[in-house]
């Protein structure tokens, strides 16, 4: 918060920010229950209805002439077929200097044949309103058509057509190969899909599945290297055709027959994948993305192929550990905490290594915290038995939900493929829900320990690493992160005494049985435990910055006070346009000790009472003290010491929490922003950035952008100003004005109706 | 690709139209009753497997929230997932996930909808719930500021930290003069923060009555145990007040001027190019035509902007095409990025071409024809699942005044004749009641400023 924070200040007691209430009234005591009249629904919740025992359903596996092999679902039910060939060759098999083959492969396959052009299959393919879709992954590529029943010749024409005589024009391939190179540029802002192609590189290495497509790559694959790619995957030895809907088995099988009759036989080897990374210590990489209101993590490492035989009992375990709203980390990190929208853990199972991965979405403030959370998570999986009630939930959602899983013959279908895909038994899908139902606390323990390797993990955190860096200083400074066991879920089923208690007071947020202020718990922890971490940074396009140029690239700017005269001035405070207070602000000048200082004191009266205070000294801005009274912070005083801040908050009806912080260089107290700005020359400097303390006890960078000259009218009169944004977790316009002094005439808050505007003084 | 939570906001920013009935499959079949107290019921009966959706939606929406509270129609929804009489905190979805089921709920403008699909011999446990949170909701302050927060978060991952999504916002705000729908569902950061559980409790007494909710039944059940358990848990709720209409919208198309807006996009690292232009409500009969064309515009490799912006002309990565289906009116909008180095102007350009060719020389009968193809199939595509059913039953319950029109609706876009789209696309896709935005990367942080500062004055 910056400029005198008096608006912000404003605003979080006229709208009860963060919860809290105004100083000047009480919590309002908590809501009765809706008047009703004696319900009359019962208390508990009605027990299970008789349920027939579901059996997998029938399925067909039939053998091509051609050697393909066919998995066939059949369901009257709609009039509509799914025609889905998988083949088991995917980007690992790319080229090692050419990640993006398959990828460009598959993307130009439908895009012309020996007797069809691109607008012509496409044109074949819409007017019966069905869809036809190529494409690859790490271990498969598929071409799959869905189409109305009466439109299956059509489907298995062009499927036909595109698989066996794929011409590749020259200019399809330009032009896809040009919109794939927009899209990775698209792809690289946006922050999920940005965390998730980093994660694999990190958590792969060299192994094929950790290559990824980059611009140079891709402009550097040839037609050659299609028409290679082509013959290698596109053979029906290593081909499995999925039919599922409207379709009679006999029938299908002919028409296969007829359609795929031509299909040079052939099979293909599989790529040779290289050993994945082992590591022997956390690896934190972080991808700087300036501006990023959220730190967006993924947290994991390698796994072992599909046909482990752990498998069954460590998808339980992830199952509770990550499973949905009622997982773990989503528990704690969301219903608890509040950190994130959505919190998940899960495995991707593959033909070779697959990977484990938590991924989570918080505000920057939260992003220490939420890590933390995250890694004592998963390591109370390895270190104590899963819970009962934790443990059933899990088991009973992953076998109850059965006939969910077997809905429509597209899944069914789906289900058959990837077991025969990653060869699993054949019994799997059959035995899957018995096998789920033996796991006991005991075998999830031990697949936890064998299998789940938080210490060994690799973190990816894409955020703005400057605004992070102070968060994340345990890790930046090269300390794994290492938490508090943290709570768990509560276990409303079995003990619903467990679970939260209603109007539990905000302090104690974790339910019965949790370990308490896990928000302490990494800076704590660091402290015992200096694990050595691994660190990297890298920008979106993956080149590697040093730490220095992202934290301390800022220009370290440099202010002198002397100029600034003593005096009063009055500043009216406006909420939706209408007064609610004023604020008078004196400044004046002290010798202290053979320093020069400048004392602000600003006290607004009206709707709410806030008194702050900030002393800094006069020739070159080095901070002395800011203290706070009422507003968001009930009390908060900070005095500067040899770089850091150090000192105490009182947050309302919170206890007190000492603040001791180290403050980047040229760092500014809270109120002292104002006097910065004025002895800037803004015709000069249109744009910096200032890091500043924020009464809340934390270091945020504002970027200062001069966006424009004005003129204003405020109660004081009319003003030639400088328009500055200022842009942080809080963004406000404020109004410099042009001639000296150049003091703030006019602040709006952006996003919140708050204006602030110079009534008297200068 | 990653679990969806509660509350999903409906982001119609990409969204087509609406199922609708199809020819060639089966008819829904369906009963409807309503209680005493006004609830109404749809049931569907599918026996094929043993699952249910049941899926209630409150016609309650962003549209009906009080001034200075933008995102509380949607706060209120996740707080649906609390506390209630019966129920601790996490216990709500702790039952259906041990029942073996999935549950969520979504926002729009004109309602709220709570869903859950479970084996079917839970169908007891699902009304159970759904009674149990329409009539006994607990508001603690310390959940319905966690909640809060969430839904902050929720708002910064799907809108600040997103490229392009301040975009969808601007242009929902700026191309409607429709008050009620005036903000997008997900609301201000700075209402959010305003909220109290003051608001829930008012909010809950006004909308959250039996009379102002349709709840759907759709999957193997049998229609009279669904009145067994609906009188059993619902029955005895009283009836609330009636909800006040909301005022009557402005005409569409508005054609008082073309607006412009250029969004700087701090996260994007290529533009993006927006029109949108103002449609009536989902009942107006010029509805069938407008969906048509949004299909003949942007559905499939074929269609007329992906032909000429991505295939012949090589401007663009990819073009959508879509339009909101609202009590309300709504935009149909048209949506390119770029491929690098491609002006923004020449993408402009071409977009309004293709619109004004259309209207100059007509829809092809053969074109029109596989518009009609692509939403017949679609219909049946989307049949595949009870919970999509449901959807559907309620979408003609809610937005066509009739339920029987989810086996009839299909006629509709079969009668619908060249000359009809042409109409439709002139009068609507006219350059006066045009919206266009367009999102240009802002410059990065130039390391330019980076001189160090002088000494003040």
């Amino acid at each position: 918060m910056r400029l005198r924070t008096i608006a912000p200040l404003v605003l979080a007691a006229l709208a009860a920010c963060g919860g809290r209430q105004p100083v000047e009234e009480p919590p309002p005591p908590p809501l009765p229950p809706p008047a009703v009249e004696e319900a009359k629904l019962p208390a508990e919740p009605p027990v299970a209805l008789p349920l027939e025992a579901v059996a997998f359903p029938a399925f067909h596996e039939r053998t091509l002439a051609n050697g393909a092999q066919v998995i066939i679902v059949e369901n009257h039910e709609q009039p509509v077929v799914t025609v889905d060939l998988r083949l088991r060759t995917g980007s690992s098999a790319d080229p090692r200097d050419k990640p993006g083959v398959a990828e460009l492969t598959t993307g130009v396959l439908d895009k012309g044949t020996k007797t069809r052009s691109s607008k012509q299959i496409a044109e074949t393919i819409d007017f019966v309103g069905g869809s036809l879709s190529v494409g690859s992954s790490a271990d498969w590529s598929s071409a799959s058509a869905t189409v109305l029943t009466a439109f299956l010749d059509t489907a298995l024409v062009l499927l036909s057509d595109v698989v066996l005589n794929p011409a590749f024009p020259d200019d399809e391939l330009e032009n896809y190969r040009q919109r794939t190179l927009t899209a990775l540029q698209v792809l690289l802002s946006q922050p999920g899909a940005l965390a998730d192609r980093r994660f694999f590189q990190e958590v792969y290495g060299e192994h094929p599945y950790g290559r990824q497509p980059t611009p140079e790559s891709v402009k550097a694959i040839k037609r050659s290297d299609l028409v290679a790619f082509h013959q290698r995957a596109f053979r029906p030895g290593n081909a499995l055709f999925v039919i599922a809907g409207d379709v009679n088995p006999d029938e299908i099988v002919v028409r296969l027959n007829q359609h795929f009759g031509g299909w040079r036989a052939g099979a293909a080897a599989r790529p040779v994948m290289t050993a994945a990374k082992e590591r022997a210590q956390q690896e934190v990489v972080f991808v700087h993305r300036p501006g990023a209101v959220q730190a967006v993590m993924r947290v994991g490492h390698v796994v072992e192929p599909a046909t482990n035989p752990d498998w069954v009992a460590l998808d339980v375990a992830l199952q509770v550990l990550g499973g949905g709203s009622t997982g773990w980390v989503n528990q704690v990190l969301r219903e608890q905490k509040g950190y994130t929208y959505g919190a998940s853990a899960a495995a991707d199972k593959r033909l070779d290594r697959g990977h484990f991965v938590a991924r989570t979405e918080v505000r920057n403030e939260k992003a220490d915290s939420a890590l933390a959370e995250l890694l004592a998570l998963i390591r109370k999986m390895r270190e104590e038995p899963v819970p009962a009630a934790d443990l059933a939930l899990a088991k009973d959602f992953m076998t109850g939900s059965f006939p969910l899983r077997i809905e429509t013959p597209q899944q069914i279908a789906g289900q058959v493929a990837s077991t025969r895909l990653l060869g699993l038994p054949a019994d799997y899908l059959e035995k899957y829900r018995e096998r789920v139902a033996a796991v006991t606390a005991e075998d999830v323990q031990r697949v936890a320990r064998t299998h789940l390797h938080p210490d060994q993990a690799v973190i990816v955190v894409v955020g703005d690493a400057a605004q992070l860096h102070d968060k994340l200083s345990a890790v930046f400074e090269g300390s794994a992160l290492r938490a508090a066991t943290p709570a768990p879920a509560p276990a409303p089923g079995a003990e619903p005494a467990a679970a939260v208690p209603a109007g539990a007071a905000a302090a104690t947020p974790a339910p019965a049985g949790a370990a308490a202020a896990p928000g302490a718990a990494p800076a704590a922890a660091a402290a015992e435990k200096r694990v050595p971490v691994k660190i990297s940074l890298y920008d979106p396009a993956g080149k590697p910055l040093a730490l220095k140029d992202v934290v301390a690239k800022k220009v370290v700017m440099k202010f002198d006070g002397r100029s600034i005269q003593p005096g009063e001035r009055t500043y009216v405070l406006k909420f939706q346009g209408n007064p609610v207070g004023e604020s008078v602000a004196s400044i004046t000048r002290e010798q202290v000790g053979g320093k020069d200082l400048i004392r602000s004191v600003s006290k607004i009266g009206g709707v709410i009472a806030v008194e702050a205070e900030v002393v800094f000294e006069a020739p070159d801005f080095t901070p002395v003290s800011a203290r706070f009274k009422g507003g968001r912070m009930a009390e908060a005083e900070f005095h500067y010491q040899a770089g850091r801040a150090v000192g105490e908050i009182a947050e309302t009806q919170g206890e007190k929490k000492p603040v001791d912080l180290a403050l980047p260089e040229g760092a500014l107290f809270p109120g002292m922003d104002e006097f910065a700005l004025a002895v800037t020359d803004l015709e000069r400097h249109r744009e910096f950035e200032l890091p500043v303390l924020e009464p809340t006890g934390s270091v945020t960078t504002v970027a200062v952008k001069v966006v424009g000259e004005t003129t204003v009218e405020v109660p004081a009169g009319k003003f030639e100003v400088y328009e500055v944004e200022m842009s942080g977790p809080q963004s406000m316009r404020a109004y410099v004005r042009k001639a000296a002094p150049h003091i703030l005439v006019k602040q709006e808050l952006l996003g919140a109706p708050i204006v602030i505007e110079l009534k008297q003084g200068s | 690709m990653r679990y969806c939570r509660h509350g999903a906001v409906v982001l119609s920013l990409l969204a087509l139209a609406a199922p609708a009935a199809a020819q060639e499959a089966p008819p829904i079949a369906y009963e409807t009753f309503t209680l005493e107290n006004g609830l109404r019921f749809i049931v569907h009966e599918d026996h094929s497997t043993p699952v249910v959706a049941v899926d209630v939606w409150y016609d309650v929406g962003s549209a009906h929230e009080p001034a200075g509270r933008t995102g509380f129609a949607h706060l209120f929804e996740h707080m649906l997932f609390q506390e209630t009489k019966n129920l601790k905190k996490g216990e709500f979805d702790r039952l259906v996930r041990s029942a073996g089921g999935t549950l969520n709920g979504t926002t729009s403008e004109d309602r709220t909808a709570y869903f859950e699909t479970l084996p079917s011999n839970r169908i007891n446990l699902a009304l159970w719930l759904e009674a149990e949170r329409m009539a006994q909701l607990a508001v603690t302050q310390q959940n319905f500021e966690r909640e809060r927060e969430v839904v902050k978060e929720e708002r910064r991952l799907r809108v600040e930290n997103q490229p392009y999504g301040e975009s969808f916002m601007v242009r929902d705000s700026v191309a409607n003069d429709y008050q009620p729908y005036n903000h997008h569902p997900i609301g201000s950061m700075a209402d959010l923060d305003a909220a109290t559980p003051d608001d829930v409790h008012a909010f809950y007494k006004q909308f959250y009555v039996p009379n102002n909710a349709t709840i759907v039944v759709a999957g193997d059940v049998d229609v009279p145990q669904v009145k067994e358990l609906a009188g059993q848990y619902f029955g005895w709720i009283p009836r609330g007040l009636e909800r006040a209409p909301l005022p009557e919208p402005p005409p569409v198309p508005r054609l008082d001027g073309e607006r412009r807006v250029t969004v700087e996009d701090k996260l994007a690292n290529t533009p993006l190019f927006q029109s949108a232009y103002t449609i009536p409500g989902h009942g107006h009969p010029d509805t069938y035509a407008l969906q048509l064309l949004t299909s003949i515009f942007g559905e499939g490799e074929s269609s007329r902007l992906h032909q000429r912006l991505v295939k012949d002309e090589k401007a663009a990565l990819g073009i959508f095409s879509g339009s909101n289906s609202r009590i309300g009116p709504g935009l149909f909008y048209l949506i390119a990025l770029p491929n690098q180095g491609v002006p923004i102007e020449r993408i402009e350009a071409l977009i309004n071409d293709e619109v004004e060719k259309l209207i100059r020389e007509g829809v092809p009968e053969r074109e029109l024809r596989k518009a009609k193809n692509q939403l017949r199939a679609g219909m049946v595509m989307d049949r595949l699942r009870v919970q999509s059913k449901a959807e559907a039953l309620h979408h003609y319950r809610l937005l066509h005044g009739d339920v029987a029109q989810v086996n009839t609706d299909l006629d509709r876009y079969t009668a619908v004749t060249p000359a009809q789209i042409v109409e439709a696309a002139r009068k609507y896709l006219a350059p006066a009641n045009r919206t266009v935005v367009i999102v240009l990367p802002a410059q990065k942080a130039a390391a330019a400023g980076a001189t160090p500062m002088p000494a003040g004055k």
